[in-house]
């Protein structure tokens, strides 16, 4: 069926261009400057990029040294002493707190595990805040590991429970209450589903994360069947009085925006025997 | 080598010259494309908090775009098996097209996941000695490896092809024909690993069926057939090349049989989970019936089916199908129909309720919304120029200077 | 070490890193607490399992320490009650009896004859410091279970020294049920939130 022509130079010659020519003319005379079509859209489109990345870079939050950081199993001593220093001095750049970030590898002959017994447990949160008070989460956005449903006595029917009960009065009648954060699975889904090992589990059992390997695409979220991992959508905020000084670089470092955290057992407490 | 720059040179030119509606299509991807990335810049800095994703639905339209796009880039596979395996002749004349159609898409689904990224500098990760690829354990991780080595083969085989017309030679056999029975695995294989990354969760049980592979290829072969219907009818309509009503034909056929089947299996799937009843219903309950008088996505996934429905109908009358209106009304139910269903009705419900009974609804943001239509245009930007090239040179009006 | 806001709930029990103030008794207690097996099974062989073999050492946070009317000694010189009735007069007055309501003798655990001590079903006489002993009488599965540091407050570490609280520090004796709190509130409500109460 006929139609316009895909590539005809004889469209030069049609009425429309001749428009398009005077408004280029126009453009021209204001800008002061000749215009080449194909250059000033070149012009244009660089310009466009240039501006794109300076704006972009100046909300970003990586320098040469993080962009090329090794993994967390492949860093060698050194790696991880000039790691933890640029850690320690950003902490206190942002924060104007004197932090330590430790690295206590897991222990030989040991295995963790927890218990929680439900018949105690009357659903007051303090564990939530207590563990987060330890663990410098963002207050806000808040991010809590621990997760108190509560549940009808008699059932373990989540859909019919609720996180969100006020607790003027705690533990209500008749309901029980199931704290959960990670469980550190033998057979950890995230860990398989994590496209860059940026998660793993140690030989203690506690499974852990890189913050500094993580590249946000929240797979392990979507594959943890106990909905443990929380995501800083933010940057974090806490407030510099809050601040734990006493920081592990697999744990409770505040971390950047951008990265999946959890539930990392308190392995900066736990594995120095506490 | 000075042909190759040559080679560029003219298809650039090519690219960015033509009618004053082509340039008006033009200026409106542009436009599009730069809104999307305007918004994109935001999100680099504040974070993913400029989207409506929350702790517990933490997937959203990015994936739910991306998913329903490898679907669409598996598709140019129904045109690749009837030229180079049946030598349908008629077919050959659009299988570029098409393939080139599965490269856009290939990019689409890169961005769609580079933005969802928290950390998109870390892409490096990915990569051998600089990363870790969590390879064979991650299905994330062969999707990385399948979509780059599917877009390879889309760009190379046009690319040759195209190349050699170019410059007026006769392909060799032996540099594309290998590939181009790769891209045919390669593409059943780039979708069931897109399949495979939902379906192996055991603690998203609306998700955790075996045929979920199944279903995803069943309606890609439903909308990329879908799409191309309209693309040719553009093509058709808006150039001086004609499209032959055999293709059409063709591509009628594969909707006819691929949307109800798609249909089939979805009733499989509805059968087990209304039947059984069991607690992990919830999921398929919020979605076509909600929860506690929440139902943000049941009118989508109703008028989804229904646009299926009214799709089918369209092509199996054959009083509708003849005629090129019902045939584009028809073609956009279709891809509308199958993006609702396969993207935000299923990538949504598997978050609600979350696996702690947690019930937190979603619907996309401004800013999601404008990122996804910027990807969205770039995709449709760069099909056309590829697409315009592709058939200036097989028309051949564009032709190496000797 | 930073104090937590956990060190801040119970009265009288202290922080769990400090020094205990009466070594002697300390040791006394801990050495008690780990050689007494009141109840039928053992505590799991956590000693065996330990690569260097010592025991875990328990710290018991001494009651007498933390009691403002101790010792009673001090007050009642001469014990002229032969049958105590309830209510108690000052400085007891709040003192409110919700515990064995069949029984209301008080002197099923104090000792008429030397108030300091209480006193076991069998005579025997246990000090203060080892309520734990008593209160396991009538409740040996929760007895058991302390001895486990699985009922009960227990801090401290995994493989040293464990700070356990006796069982008054958190069941006041004469009404020992625990009262219902005021939890903290609860996560904010996503704004897409769905509530499944019925408003």
């Amino acid at each position: 069926m006929p139609g316009k022509s895909i590539s005809d130079e004889s469209t030069q010659k049609r009425p429309q261009a001749r428009a398009l020519r005077r408004v280029e003319a126009e453009v021209e005379t204001a800008l002061k400057t000749p215009i080449d079509r194909r250059g000033f859209l070149k012009r244009l489109g660089a310009a466009g990029a240039t501006a794109t990345a300076a704006v972009a870079t100046g909300g970003c939050t990586t320098s040469w040294d993080t962009f090329f950081q090794k993994h967390y199993k492949e860093m060698t001593d050194e790696d991880k002493e000039r790691v933890f220093a640029r850690i320690e001095k950003e902490a206190e750049k942002r924060f104007g707190r004197r932090v330590t970030v430790s690295d206590p590898g897991p222990l030989d002959g040991v295995s963790f595990a927890f218990c929680i017994s439900l018949s105690l447990c009357n659903g007051n949160r303090k564990c939530v805040h207590a563990c987060v008070e330890e663990n410098n989460q963002s207050r806000n956005p808040a991010i809590q590991y621990i997760k108190v449903v509560e549940l009808d006595r008699g059932t373990l029917n989540l859909e019919k429970g609720t996180a969100y009960y006020e607790g003027d009065s705690v533990p209500a009648a008749d309901k029980v209450y199931l704290p959960m954060q990670c469980n550190q699975c033998d057979n950890p889904p995230c860990v398989k589903a994590c496209p860059v090992e940026a998660t793993w589990k140690e030989k203690d059992g506690i499974v852990v994360i890189d913050y500094d390997w993580c590249i946000g695409c929240r797979y392990c979220m979507a594959a943890c069947p106990y909905e443990a991992r929380r995501f800083n959508y933010r940057e974090p905020q806490v407030p510099r009085a809050d601040i734990n000084p006493n920081q592990g670089y697999l744990s409770n470092r505040v971390r950047p925006k951008g990265v999946v955290e959890k539930c990392h057992f308190c392995l900066h407490r736990t594995r120095n025997g506490h | 080598m000075r042909t190759y720059f040559q080679y560029w040179r003219d298809m650039l030119r090519c690219a960015f010259t033509g009618s004053n509606v082509y340039y008006a299509w033009i200026a409106l991807l542009v436009l599009l494309t730069a809104s999307g990335l305007a918004v994109y810049v935001i999100q680099l800095r504040v974070g993913l908090a400029v989207t409506n994703l929350t702790q517990q639905v933490s997937w959203g339209a990015y994936i739910a775009n991306f998913t329903f796009l490898v679907g669409v880039a598996a598709a140019a596979v129904l045109l690749v098996v009837p030229t180079y395996v049946y030598h349908r002749e008629d077919i050959r004349e659009v299988v570029l097209i098409a393939e080139l159609m599965a490269a856009t898409a290939i990019v689409m689904c890169l961005l769609f996941v580079t933005v969802d990224l928290g950390r998109p500098e870390r892409f490096i990760h990915f990569l051998p000695f600089l990363g870790r690829l969590n390879f064979p354990l991650s299905m994330l991780a062969w999707d990385v490896i399948v979509l780059t080595g599917y877009l390879l083969l889309n760009l190379h085989v046009p690319g040759y092809l195209l190349y050699q017309l170019y410059r007026g030679r006769q392909p060799a056999k032996a540099a594309y024909l290998p590939f181009v029975f790769l891209s045919i695995f390669w593409a059943i294989s780039i979708h069931t690993v897109t399949a495979f990354l939902y379906g192996g969760f055991g603690g998203r049980p609306f998700w955790n069926t075996a045929i979920m592979a199944p279903r995803f290829l069943v309606s890609a072969f439903a909308s990329g057939p879908a799409i191309l219907i309209l693309v040719f009818v553009a093509i058709d309509r808006f150039t001086d090349i004609e499209i032959r009503e055999s293709i059409f034909k063709f591509l009628r056929r594969v909707i006819s049989i691929a949307l109800p089947l798609n249909f089939f299996l979805l009733g499989c799937e509805l059968f087990k989970e209304f039947y059984t009843d069991s607690v992990h219903t919830a999921s398929a309950e919020y979605l076509f019936f909600g929860l506690f008088g929440h139902g943000l996505l049941v009118p989508y996934i109703w008028s989804a089916l229904a646009m299926s429905g009214a799709a089918i109908v369209i092509f199996s009358t054959e009083r509708l199908y003849r005629d090129r209106r019902w045939l584009i009304a028809g073609s956009a139910l279709c891809v509308l129909g199958v993006w609702i269903e396969k993207g935000m009705g299923l990538i949504i419900p598997g978050f609600i309720p979350t696996p702690t009974g947690d019930l937190v609804e979603y619907t996309p943001s401004a800013g999601e919304f404008l990122i996804c239509l910027g990807i969205w245009a770039f995709g449709a930007l760069i099909f056309t120029a590829m697409a315009k090239v592709a058939l200036a040179i097989q028309h051949g009006r564009l032709r190496a200077q000797t | 070490m930073k104090r937590t806001s956990i060190q801040r709930l119970s009265a009288g029990q202290r922080p769990s890193h400090s020094r205990p103030r009466a070594p002697l008794l300390a040791v006394m207690s801990a050495i008690a607490c780990v050689a007494c097996g009141q109840s039928n099974a053992s505590p799991p062989a956590l000693e065996a399992d330990r690569p260097d073999g010592r025991p875990d050492q328990v710290y018991v946070s001494p009651r007498t320490q933390s009691l403002d009317t101790f010792p009673c000694s001090e007050c009642h010189h001469t014990v002229t009650l032969q049958e105590p009735t309830l209510p108690p007069r000052e400085p007891h007055r709040d003192l409110v009896f919700a515990h064995m309501p069949n029984a209301g003798h008080c002197y099923q655990c104090h000792n008429r004859d030397d108030l300091d001590t209480l006193r076991l079903f069998t005579g025997e006489l246990v000090s203060f410091d080892d309520t734990q002993t008593l209160c396991g009488q009538c409740h040996p599965a929760q007895k058991r279970d302390w001895d486990w540091g699985i009922h009960g407050k227990q801090v401290g570490s995994w493989r040293g020294l464990k700070h356990r609280y006796a069982c008054a520090a958190c069941h006041d004796p004469h009404s020992p049920k625990r009262p219902a709190v005021k939890a903290y509130p609860p996560p904010s409500f996503p704004h897409f939130g769905i509530r499944k109460e019925a408003h």
